[in-house]
């Protein structure tokens, strides 16, 4: 991509018009500057505006150190990396600058870091569109209809009183209701608008706070299964979001594809998560919150698929939970991987009809892009009345070697997405390996048989110039997690949740695992790009990846990020003494 | 700075040499009957391309010229008809190169085809120095062979890559003489060039 077109894809100062673009290439100036150069220091760094256009830049600024990549920018008046600042090439680099007078008369506020951002960092509270509307709640559902007929709005607040002078105070809202619940819960029963609202609405609403980056409030959206929010702002309700505003500030919305898995579109799952995916990474939204997002996503999904089944099949003879493990129970799973699940059910006895369920779940997710698990951790072979479940963890967790560490290692990262069953017993024999140091000893034996492939001197140790990221860097951190966090006493599944209850109870100091935590964080983006870009080539993603597609930045925090999981083995081994166990 | 003592020229920094990288697209590629229909130069002031000062024309070629070359530069007939004369775009070139050194990627196609649209429109060609980015990589490959038996590509995309540069839309002569300019800083970096004398030493056409 030419100097022009590349500002123009990255929009590095936001919207530009033909014309500011036009004033911005005429003073472009290209700088090269080879690894170990200074590219800008203290006493000069505000005459020039800096965008990376290839390389990597190392920036101080007050005592603090960033890595800034393709498309950042520092230097100038304005923004995070604003003078006065040093800047040193971390590779060869070529750089585009603009004298800082001509960026300060094209930059829009707000600065530069959240336009590159994107719009999923804004704060909710600025994509509320139109005024509050609502109705109060002796209104009958024709008068609800009327009102939003009115007011083009998908949705009505049902208030106890009406608002005061400065707004309708959001403990007067009683319920909500949408245009869906007048389709499905009055038209689709046959009842007639007389019926009072308060009869159909939902209730109690779940609100989000005008200050809430608008990442988050897709994620309450998502995890709430819910269409409508109202934004909140000092107590008073500001107007409501909607899903179609926030799909609205992407094509390829996580919001999107929810909406296309209710009407039980399906088939293109896979490639459509991989489209969200790499629209949230490239929007610089951080891995953890990607992962969480999927993870709601893989869940509406399965929850979809299952309804399906039941359609089939008809309800349940018993209560049951439909569980899910491994990464996905950790929230960790993006691309979709092998199927991992297993099947808890309350009575013995049901065992032709949920056979069939799982037969026709493990087919759905399979047309969705999901496929049946290798190793053989499905609900078609592991289903259990939940008396049975317990004996076999308990088995387990009092022998794990072998082929039970295995197991564990899979199984104790269950997470229940669909059913009515509860867990509670289950996750109470999974809490009782606190007091069994034994236990944790051998899980942590499993820990640090993982080899790091790091040399002497932190070089990186790879195979026909290969490394594999799940074996040598996430499954070191993701087991020493566990073994951390179970031994805190949590109930917690995702490793970022464990290595932070690690540290809440002393078993790990803050900084260590704050570095574990964003070497695990290193370790699944950089996995993840190497996927997408697999994928975009049409190749099956796998775990490994090319030493020399790296740039030199990658690399070099790849190096530090393995090591860091070789100081978490090391500190388990010390903790478990497993010097002694040879 | 225009050069009136080359020999004193020799000796300063590269940085303080005006380079003018320029780039042509013609009807083909031999220099006896290949017509300019494109061309383009960007200059390297104190070792920074100055986009801004991008000059970029398309070229009416004259009576007589056979088109071809239209697979690599885009261009039809109609879309040069109203554009310069070649004469006027010679002026404005050689404005340029007098300033100090000229820069191309390949001259061995470059330069003939230059130096005979000269002598067809009765100009001198001034004596500046050349610099082929080519040369540079071939000098860059004989040190990389010497070290690691490696070899380094010389056609212009491959080259950028080769050396870590973005990949830029082909034979566009604007982004072409952008594309050779950011080569040839980079590569002036990567040889560790310090004075005019050493680039051209290691770049020069003689």
């Amino acid at each position: 991509m030419d100097p022009v077109g590349f500002v123009r894809a990255t929009r590095p100062f936001g919207q530009l018009s033909e014309r500011e673009l036009a004033h911005l290439a005429a003073t472009l100036e290209v700088v090269y500057a080879p690894r170990g150069a200074r590219v800008a220091e203290a006493s000069t760094s505000q005459r020039y505006v800096y965008l990376v256009r290839k390389g990597a830049v190392r920036v101080h600024k007050d005592g603090m150190v960033a890595h800034l990549e393709e498309a950042e920018v520092f230097g100038g008046r304005e923004g995070a990396f604003a003078a006065p600042l040093e800047a040193w090439a971390e590779e060869d680099s070529l750089l585009y600058r603009w004298p800082a007078t001509v960026v300060d008369s094209v930059r829009r506020v707000p600065p530069v870091e959240e336009q590159v951002r994107s719009g999923v960092l804004v704060p909710v509270g600025e994509l509320v569109r139109r005024p509050l509307v609502w109705v109060p709640v002796e209104a009958t559902c024709r008068q609800a209809a009327e009102r939003m007929v009115e007011e083009g709005v998908s949705s009505v607040l049902v208030a106890a009183h009406p608002p005061e002078p400065d707004g309708l105070p959001v403990g007067a809202v009683v319920g909500i209701v949408t245009d869906r619940d007048l389709r499905t819960k009055v038209v689709a029963r046959g009842l007639g608008g007389e019926v009072p609202v308060a009869s159909i609405m939902s209730s109690p609403v779940h609100t989000v706070d005008a200050d809430t980056p608008t990442l988050s409030a897709v994620l309450r959206m998502l995890e709430l299964g819910v269409h409508h929010l109202p934004v909140v702002r000092e107590g008073r309700v500001a107007g409501m979001v909607t899903d179609t505003d926030l799909i609205r500030l992407q094509a390829h919305s996580p919001l999107f594809l929810l909406k296309r898995l209710e009407a039980g579109e399906i088939g293109r799952y896979a490639d459509e998560v991989a489209r969200a995916t790499s629209a949230l990474l490239e929007a610089g939204v951080d891995v953890v919150h990607v992962c969480r997002a999927v993870s709601y996503l893989h869940d509406a999904l399965c929850r979809r698929v299952i309804r399906d089944a039941h359609a089939r099949l008809g309800s349940e003879p018993t209560a049951y939970a439909w569980v899910v493990c491994g990464s996905e129970g950790r929230e960790e799973q993006v691309l979709p991987t092998d199927q991992d699940n297993f099947l808890v059910v309350a009575e013995d006895g049901h065992g032709d009809y949920f056979r069939a369920f799982a037969e026709a779940v493990a087919e759905g997710l399979g047309a969705a892009g999901f496929p049946p698990c290798a190793g053989g951790y499905m609900a078609t072979r592991w289903q259990m009345p939940l008396r049975a479940w317990l004996q076999t963890f308990q088995g387990w967790l009092a022998d794990p070697q072998g082929e039970n560490l295995l197991h564990l290692q899979v199984f104790l990262d269950f997470r229940a997405v669909a059913g009515s069953l509860s867990l509670e017993s289950l996750e109470r024999v999974v809490e009782s390996v606190r007091t069994t140091p034994v236990s944790l000893a051998h899980m942590a034996r499993g820990c640090v048989g993982f080899a790091v492939p790091l040399g002497p001197f932190r070089t990186l140790r790879s195979r026909h110039g290969r490394v594999d990221l799940k074996a040598g860097l996430v499954a070191p951190v993701v087991c020493a997690g566990r073994v951390l966090g179970l031994a805190a006493g949590s109930r917690v599944r995702n490793t970022f949740g464990r290595l932070d209850a690690a540290a809440d109870g002393r078993l790990l100091s803050r900084e260590d695992a704050d570095a574990a935590k964003e070497a695990l964080a290193f370790g699944l983006r950089l996995r993840l790009q190497f996927q997408l870009r697999a994928l975009a080539r049409g190749e099956r993603p796998g775990n490994e990846v090319a030493v020399d597609e790296l740039s030199g930045w990658e690399a070099r925090r790849l190096r530090e990020s393995l090591w860091i999981a070789g100081q978490l083995q090391e500190a388990l081994r010390r903790r478990y003494h497993l010097y002694l166990w040879g | 700075m225009r050069i009136v003592a080359a020999r004193t020229l020799l000796r300063v920094p590269w940085q303080e040499a005006v380079y003018w990288c320029v780039d042509l697209e013609t009807t083909g590629l031999d220099p006896r009957s290949a017509r300019i229909v494109a061309a383009a130069a960007v200059p390297v002031r104190d070792g920074v391309v100055r986009c801004g000062q991008l000059y970029k024309t398309r070229v009416r070629p004259g009576r007589g010229a056979v088109w071809g070359g239209a697979e690599a530069h885009h261009l039809l007939p109609q879309e040069v008809e109203d554009a310069p004369r070649l004469e006027e775009v010679l002026r404005r070139l050689d404005g340029f190169l007098r300033e100090g050194v000229l820069v191309v990627h390949g001259s061995q196609v470059e330069l003939p085809v230059l130096q005979r649209a000269y002598r067809v429109h009765g100009m001198s060609w001034p004596r500046v120095p050349v610099v082929d980015t080519v040369r540079l990589l071939q000098s860059l490959e004989r040190r990389v062979r010497w070290l690691t038996a490696g070899s380094v590509p010389l056609e212009l995309g491959r080259a950028r890559a080769y050396l870590g540069l973005p990949a830029y839309p082909r034979h566009d002569a604007a982004s072409d003489a952008v594309a050779t300019a950011e080569l040839f800083v980079a590569l002036v970096e990567r040889l560790g060039v310090r004075t005019v004398e050493e680039l051209l030493r290691w770049g020069g056409v003689r």
